[in-house]
Order: C-alpha cells, then sequence, then structure tokens
C-alpha cells in the first residue's frame, strides 16, 4: 500500500473515532459541569445559612444584653449527668435533659449552649440545680448559685462538673467568662 | 450573585418569624420538634437521635380507649419494621406514671413518659391518640389523629413508602 494512501486510511479512522466517541464524551462533561455548580450552590447555601444565623443571633440577641449559660464537665468519675436546670432571677429559664450521647459528648471536652437570653444590666441571680447519680449510684441533687454583674457586652457564663478527689465527690462550679 | 444573597437575607428575615411560629408544631413538610424525655427504663433519650430511622411517635394516655387499639398495631408494626430501621415510640401523658410503666412491662414498645405534657403541648395535641411519622431526616411526614381499625393498614403502607425513599 502506498504511504499517502496508508496516511489517508489512518486519518479516517482517527476521525471516526473522534465522531464516535465525542457523543459519550460530551454528556460527561456536562454532568461534570452541573456537578461542579451544584457544588458551588451547596456552598452558597451553606454560607448563606451561616449569615442567616449570625444575622438572627444578633437581632434576637444583641450583645449588649446577651447572656450565654455553657454546660461543661471534666472527668465526672463521681458524677452521672441527668439534668440541669438554670434558674435566672428565681425563673426558670431551661431545663435540660441529657440523653448517654450527650454526658459522653461532654466527657470527651464537649460544652453544651444551655441558655442564650437577654438580660438588663445590673445584677441578676443564676443557680443552677445539677440532678444525676452520685458516688454509689445515689441518687444526686445540688445546686449552685452565682450573683452575675451584667454590664455592658455579652456575658458568658459556665457551670462546670468536675471530680473532687480528696472528698470523693463531685463539685459543681459556676464561673463567669469576660 | 451579591443582589441575589441579599435578596435571601431580606426574604429569610421576613419569613423566619412565620418559621420560628410554626416550628413547634407537627406540621407535615417542617422539622419535627425535638424534646428528650426519660423512658420507663429510666434513660433520657431525644427524638434527634434517632435520625436515620423511620420514627412513629405516638401520644396516649390510660383513659383512651382507642390508645390501647393502636398501641397492639404498633407493637406489631415495631416488630415488622424494626430491622429495617423503624423505631416506634409512644409517649405516655398521664401525670402517674404507672400506666407508662405497665404498658412497658406487657409490650414490646419503647414507652417515654411526657407527665408535664410538654411536649404533648409542643406537638399541639388536641385529640387522642396523635400518631406522627418523622421520615430519616427528622422531617414529619404524616399526622394522624385519633385511631380507627383500618389506620393500622394507612401506617403500614406510609412506613414502606418512607422506607422505600
Amino acid at each position: 500500500m502506498p504511504m499517502h494512501r496508508l496516511k489517508f486510511h489512518m486519518l479516517t479512522g482517527a476521525m471516526l473515532m473522534v465522531g464516535f466517541f465525542s457523543p459519550l464524551a460530551q454528556p460527561q462533561e456536562a454532568i461534570g459541569a452541573i456537578d461542579s455548580e451544584v457544588q458551588v450552590l451547596k456552598d452558597e447555601v451553606l454560607d448563606l445559612n451561616r449569615e442567616l444565623f449570625l444575622l438572627e443571633e444578633e437581632l434576637l440577641f444583641p450583645a449588649n444584653t446577651q447572656v450565654a449559660v455553657f454546660v461543661s464537665m471534666d472527668v465526672g468519675g463521681f458524677f452521672d449527668l441527668d439534668s440541669v436546670q438554670l434558674r435566672i432571677d428565681d425563673k426558670p429559664v431551661s431545663n435540660y435533659l441529657y440523653t448517654e450521647r450527650e454526658v459522653a459528648a461532654l466527657l470527651r471536652g464537649g460544652v453544651h449552649r444551655i441558655y442564650l437570653g437577654n438580660l438588663k444590666t445590673g445584677e441578676h441571680e443564676l443557680t443552677a440545680v445539677f440532678t444525676g447519680q452520685g458516688p454509689h449510684t445515689r441518687d444526686y441533687r445540688r445546686g449552685a448559685t452565682l450573683t452575675v454583674e451584667k454590664g455592658i457586652g455579652a456575658k458568658f457564663v459556665e457551670l462546670r462538673i468536675s471530680d473532687r478527689d480528696s472528698k470523693q465527690q463531685p463539685e459543681f462550679l459556676v464561673k463567669e467568662w469576660e | 450573585m451579591r443582589k441575589r444573597r441579599a435578596l435571601g437575607l431580606i426574604l429569610s428575615a421576613i419569613l423566619l418569624p412565620n418559621f420560628v411560629a410554626t416550628a413547634s408544631t407537627a406540621v407535615a413538610g417542617q422539622p419535627a420538634p425535638d424534646f428528650a424525655l426519660k423512658s420507663t427504663a429510666g434513660e433520657n433519650l431525644r427524638l434527634s437521635e434517632w435520625r436515620g430511622e423511620v420514627v412513629v411517635l405516638s401520644f396516649w394516655a390510660q383513659w383512651c380507649g382507642r390508645c390501647t387499639d393502636q398501641l397492639d398495631q404498633l407493637e406489631k408494626l415495631q416488630q415488622q419494621y424494626r430491622a429495617q430501621g423503624v423505631q416506634v415510640v409512644v409517649v405516655n401523658i398521664d401525670r402517674d406514671s404507672q400506666p407508662a410503666l405497665d404498658a412497658a412491662s406487657h409490650r414490646k414498645l419503647l414507652v417515654l413518659h411526657d407527665s408535664d405534657q410538654t411536649v404533648a403541648r409542643q406537638y399541639e395535641l388536641s385529640d387522642l391518640p396523635l400518631t406522627v411519622l418523622v421520615d430519616a431526616h427528622g422531617k414529619v411526614r404524616h399526622v394522624h389523629q385519633k385511631y380507627r381499625g383500618g389506620d393500622a393498614a394507612l401506617y403500614d403502607e406510609e412506613l414502606a413508602a418512607l422506607l422505600a425513599e
């Protein structure tokens, strides 16, 4: 076969192959483009959701009146947490039952926001009542009170459950964060 | 893009109060109001921790005759669908805990006790039994008030459809 004829056959074959495969390649490219568009949209939705969340918090709980109370647990060998009741100025504001999974998360270092609200500037009394099982699986109920001075700016309070090894008892602390 | 985002924020700010107002009721298509209650076994259980499973939530009281018939049917449904990822949860709203304890000892059902009816109020309970089917994403899909003989077949049909999704 002459050389120019061989080249012609090879070129025709290549063109046919391109023609044969291109209809398959096109939808795949289109699917890839849609996938990336969907991903971009998902990211935008997540961004929007985050912005909305921040906007909602800003509107409902302005920084100058905001009070947030968190629960944390350190070791917890002497106390199996069941629930926490929170009262501010003798008014119940939160009553939270902790599931096994939530207690496990607290023991792993997680912090739970039990309350987010607004308070006027001035003095306020915060009381937390912890219920659960203490040493020797006895029912245990203990309260902790703190008087907080609400100034301008957000106030953060931590309710910490820890072990007091010397007394073989749990300890309940209420701590203010600036 | 920025305009669209701003429009979205404005729309959401307008619609948000409406959403907040309806979020605590059992409305089909809306997220099921989350709650935690104590079971008759003494453990605290939270609805959102069953995310990924289809949940049949039913509120009942001892004085409600139809509720007893429904509990029998729910027990059958639980046995039929448990392996496929359906959790039947019955919430007793009597003040006294004895009816809940009795139900749990006689039936293979997960019984929670809502003695102060906080969760019942969250679901705007107006008639008993109230049965709410929650899908694997935590959304309310079907709400049934009262109970008639043929309802078990309807629950069966709805559960099968939810599991097929």
